[in-house]
């Protein structure tokens, strides 16, 4: 299991769900997170069935020398779930990560073009 | 369509910390609900203020500093669409820092990576700790 592997300072870090905005744009579902902190390399995004799981990890530089005044954030470990619809087309799905937004692009699934069926009449 | 049962799981929780935070006295000064959340550190030579600002560009935020106070402002837009959910804030915010040294406002700097704003103000040389040679005679 993936939650197996991380360490046990990673599982002290409080998780949080990060607020998520869901909206519809020229035929497209995006999802818009916000994530301060995180970094590319931070990120994990999966996709099991019809689960979307988002993971990531904050990294803050440490300020050991510095006296604390106001501390009202700290490093901690967004997680979020979103069960997608047979709509969206999950092998399309696109992730942007952009100065601590992350934007999920996802398409939807190609229609069928409606067929005529021609009827032969005698 | 996208589903997120998420909210609907996590409501009792919700409300719980609801309960607790206006127990708490903590609270009462209501800073944990200011936009945007502030790390305030210092050490000897300046004071770091550090603001979580997701999606915000250094253009888009208006930091001035005066003679106490550091005010950061700004307003966070929405994007044009259909909402089916929105939980992330917008509109404008603004918050003032009270700042007790001299600063010496030709070398302060702001930064913005990763949605965290850092803006460093580094103190004025007169206010900086001296060590002072006591000569025993």
């Amino acid at each position: 299991m993936a939650n197996e592997a991380l360490s046990k300072e990673r599982r002290d870090i409080p998780a949080v769900r990060p607020p998520a905005d869901i909206l519809e744009k020229d035929g497209s579902y995006y999802i818009v997170m916000d994530m301060p902190g995180v970094r590319k390399q931070e990120l994990d995004i999966s996709v099991e069935k019809k689960t979307l799981t988002v993971q990531g990890m904050t990294a803050y530089p440490k300020m050991e020398a510095e006296k604390i005044l106001d501390n009202e954030f700290e490093n901690v470990r967004y997680v979020r779930q979103f069960t997608l619809s047979d709509v969206v087309d999950k092998d399309r799905i696109q992730a942007n990560l952009d100065n601590g937004v992350l934007k999920l692009h996802m398409p939807k699934v190609e229609q069928m073009q409606p067929k005529k069926i021609e009827i032969k009449a005698e | 369509m996208v589903l997120d049962f998420n909210t609907l799981y996590d409501f009792p929780r919700n409300l719980e910390r609801v309960f607790d935070e206006f127990w708490s006295p903590l609270n009462i000064s209501q800073r944990r609900f200011a936009y945007p959340p502030l790390n305030i550190g210092e050490d000897d030579d300046a004071i770091y203020i550090r603001a979580a600002l997701p999606g915000m560009s250094l253009e888009d935020v208006e930091v001035t500093l005066t003679e106490g106070s550091l005010n950061i402002k700004g307003e966070r837009k929405s994007e044009e669409g259909r909402y089916f959910r929105q939980e992330r804030p917008t509109g404008p915010f603004q918050r003032i820092v009270n700042l007790n040294v001299r600063i010496d406002r030709e070398k302060t700097r702001a930064n913005m990576k990763d949605g965290l704003l850092e803006i460093v103000l580094p103190k004025a040389e007169e206010t900086k700790p001296k060590q002072i040679s006591i000569e025993v005679g």
